[in-house]
């Protein structure tokens, strides 16, 4: 998955997306908008690179 | 009753009419004290008026606010009326001293602005009085009183050739009147560019032009054409609206810059003079049940439609010089220079007659728009762009950037092009497939020139079912189909960014549009959109700054659309919805996060 995220405040994108993802077998990064520097979950904005590691 | 009125300012704006008017109805059977925290000299119209209904009871606190409590004490009111909210014009430490547990006054509170909610109020009032149906949405949840008190309207009797008269103006010619600060947010400059294009219409401009705006205002009057008039501020509104055969009110409120209820729209609605008004959606659709109100399109060239037609004009416009000859676009037109130091394109127009016109600036080398704007020149005029600012993207460092290729355009039709070649790029890059205003030049080199998701393909062994959701025109389909997906399902709700899809992906029979917002549950769902920007639409009007038409989509959630479309295994899902990708992960059970293949 290629997932861009916005207005990422107050820790939705770890409550919403993250914990999802990382309990369902999934690994990712954290990009900025140009998909190159390394972001962080805190940012406001970004991308993130989303690979299927494992079935559940 | 004694009631003290607290107010910001007696200045301009709607404001300070509405209390004069709550004063005047007032008076005769109650005392009346109005505090003002500041005096402006210069801006005085109605604070005169004020004056003259309740005399030496209209107080000045300058910077004393401490004053205020003290007042209070002295006057021993029945009721304190702040008319805009206290808690954005006062400190803690005056607020309590009057909200006390033990008062023996009624607070109650009014506010003139449609972008404070109500988690933003502090200090809680005994009732809100609020002028419009947005503020009740959003004040309910204090769980109070709340009430919508109206500016009480005393139409006068229109006359057209009396009031012209008064005026000094031409009955023979037709006239429009703006009124309001001259502002960003009343949007003047819009006005002046219809009547750039009507020069057989009059144009007149009621309102304070105030230092703080000058930037603002300085270049229209510096280039104002020869059918506007600026008044200024004016003591007797009521004259032009009892002749004036039109009003406008274009106003485009941005987040926390907000219209709420224009007293200017309900004085025209009273008056019953037509009225052209840009509908925003915090008017909650209040005005669209009245007779004389018709509203404004995000097109140019339809509004002056609409103007000519309300007018009872027909649509030749009586303007030799806007007649262009066959020839006129074999001519040169431009000398256009790009400034590298701000990424800055200075137009200087070389043309004698006027000229109105939509541009395009594009990248040279693929066709990519970059950014988009309308351009009305007269002769000796110049014009300035920054298409990007340089800190997000430089046009004269990047070696895959060669150029400019700038289309104008009239009526939707291309009628000239100029270039600007700066360098020669380091490869051959691909030609963008659709031709749009929509400022889609930054995607496109992400996914063409610099190949942001080659990494990603690569780890992809077989591109079978794919999903684009928020696929706008359609560039990362087209990327898919372009690495060989089998089978893409794009997803997208903006009308316009779905016209452009159409077309360019009208032969690929492995792709297929559906028109729906993905969220957390099927249903219908408000979507904010940009008119001049189709790739920011949002569920949340403050995602950006001009998401200011509102329209209703068809909702769904990821699982639904998967069940819907039969699909079992997906091989890549893109997600790009400015902001509602929380709540598209929100459900408990998503179904779609087994059906993605392993890598």
């Amino acid at each position: 998955m290629v997932v861009e995220f916005h207005d990422n405040y107050g820790g939705i994108l770890r409550e919403s997306i993250l914990d999802k993802l990382e309990s369902n077998g999934f690994s990712y990064e954290i990009l900025q908008d140009d998909c190159i520097g390394e972001a962080y979950e805190y940012e406001e904005r970004g991308t993130l690179f989303v690979k299927k590691i494992s079935q559940f | 009753m004694k009631i003290v009125y607290v107010t910001p300012h007696l200045s301009t704006g709607g404001m300070p009419e509405y209390l004069r008017n709550k004063i005047d109805l007032l008076k005769d059977d109650n005392e009346i004290w109005v505090v003002e925290k500041s005096f402006e000299p210069a801006y005085r119209t109605v604070r005169d008026k004020i004056e003259s209904l309740i005399g030496k009871n209209l107080i000045t606190l300058s910077n004393n606010l401490q004053n205020l409590p003290n007042l209070i004490h002295q006057i021993k009111p029945d009721v304190i009326h702040f008319e805009e909210l206290s808690d954005y014009h006062f400190p803690s430490e005056v607020l309590d001293q009057i909200y006390t547990q033990n008062r023996s006054w009624k607070i109650f509170e009014t506010l003139h602005d449609s972008s404070i909610d109500h988690y933003e109020k502090r200090y809680i009032p005994d009732k809100m009085l609020v002028v419009s149906p947005w503020q009740i949405k959003n004040f309910l949840e204090l769980n109070i009183p709340i009430e919508i008190i109206q500016h009480e309207l005393k139409p006068g009797i229109r006359n057209r050739e009396y009031g012209l008269k008064q005026l000094n103006l031409d009955p023979n010619v037709k006239h429009v009147l703006q009124v309001g600060l001259f502002s960003v947010r009343k949007n003047q400059i819009e006005t002046v560019e219809l009547a750039r294009r009507m020069p057989d219409v009059q144009f007149h401009f009621v309102g304070s032009l105030t230092d703080n705006y000058s930037s603002y205002w300085q270049p229209i009057l510096d280039e104002l054409p020869k059918n506007c008039k600026v008044w200024g501020e004016r003591p007797d509104p009521e004259t032009f609206y009892s002749c004036m055969d039109l009003v406008v009110f274009p106003s485009r409120g941005n987040y926390g810059d907000r219209e709420t209820n224009p007293l200017v729209i309900r004085e025209s609605i009273s008056w019953k003079i037509p009225l052209l008004v840009r509908d925003l959606p915090f008017y909650l659709g209040m005005y669209q049940e009245s007779e004389n109100v018709k509203f404004m399109k995000d097109e140019f060239d339809g509004n002056i439609k609409i103007i000519r037609n309300l007018l009872n004009m027909n649509n030749e416009i009586n303007n030799t010089e806007l007649k262009l000859d066959d020839n006129f676009f074999k001519k040169k037109l431009f000398n256009i220079k790009f400034d590298e130091d701000d990424n800055k394109i200075n137009f200087e127009y070389l043309g004698e007659q006027s000229l109105s016109a939509k541009v395009c600036v594009r990248d040279i080398d693929t066709q990519a728009t970059i950014y988009t704007f309308d351009m009305n020149l007269e002769s000796g005029m110049s014009y300035w762009c920054i298409p990007i600012p340089k800190k997000f993207y430089d046009f004269g460092s990047n070696p895959n950037f060669g150029g400019f290729l700038y289309d104008f355009y009239q009526n939707d039709k291309k009628v000239y092009t100029m270039t600007t070649r700066l360098k020669r790029t380091q490869f051959t890059k691909r030609k963008c497939k659709i031709e749009t205003y929509d400022p889609i030049f930054v995607n496109y080199e992400q996914f063409f020139t610099d190949k942001i998701y080659d990494k990603i393909f690569s780890e992809i062994t077989e591109l079978d079912n794919c999903i684009d959701i928020g696929c706008n025109i359609g560039l990362f389909t087209d990327l898919l189909v372009e690495m060989g997906a089998s089978n893409v399902i794009s997803v997208e709700i903006n009308n316009s960014a779905i016209n452009s899809f159409t077309k360019l992906h009208q032969n690929n029979s492995n792709v297929k549009l559906i028109s729906k917002a993905i969220s957390d549950e099927n249903g219908e769902l408000e979507i904010f959109e940009d008119p001049s920007n189709s790739l920011v639409s949002s569920l949340y009007q403050n995602h950006t700054s001009n998401l200011v038409n509102k329209n209703i989509a068809q909702s769904i959630t990821l699982d639904s659309l998967f069940d819907d479309e039969k699909i079992e295994k997906i091989s890549l899902l893109k997600m790009d919805i400015e902001g509602a990708e929380y709540k598209a992960f929100h459900p408990y059970q998503m179904i779609i996060l087994k059906k993605l293949t392993l890598w």
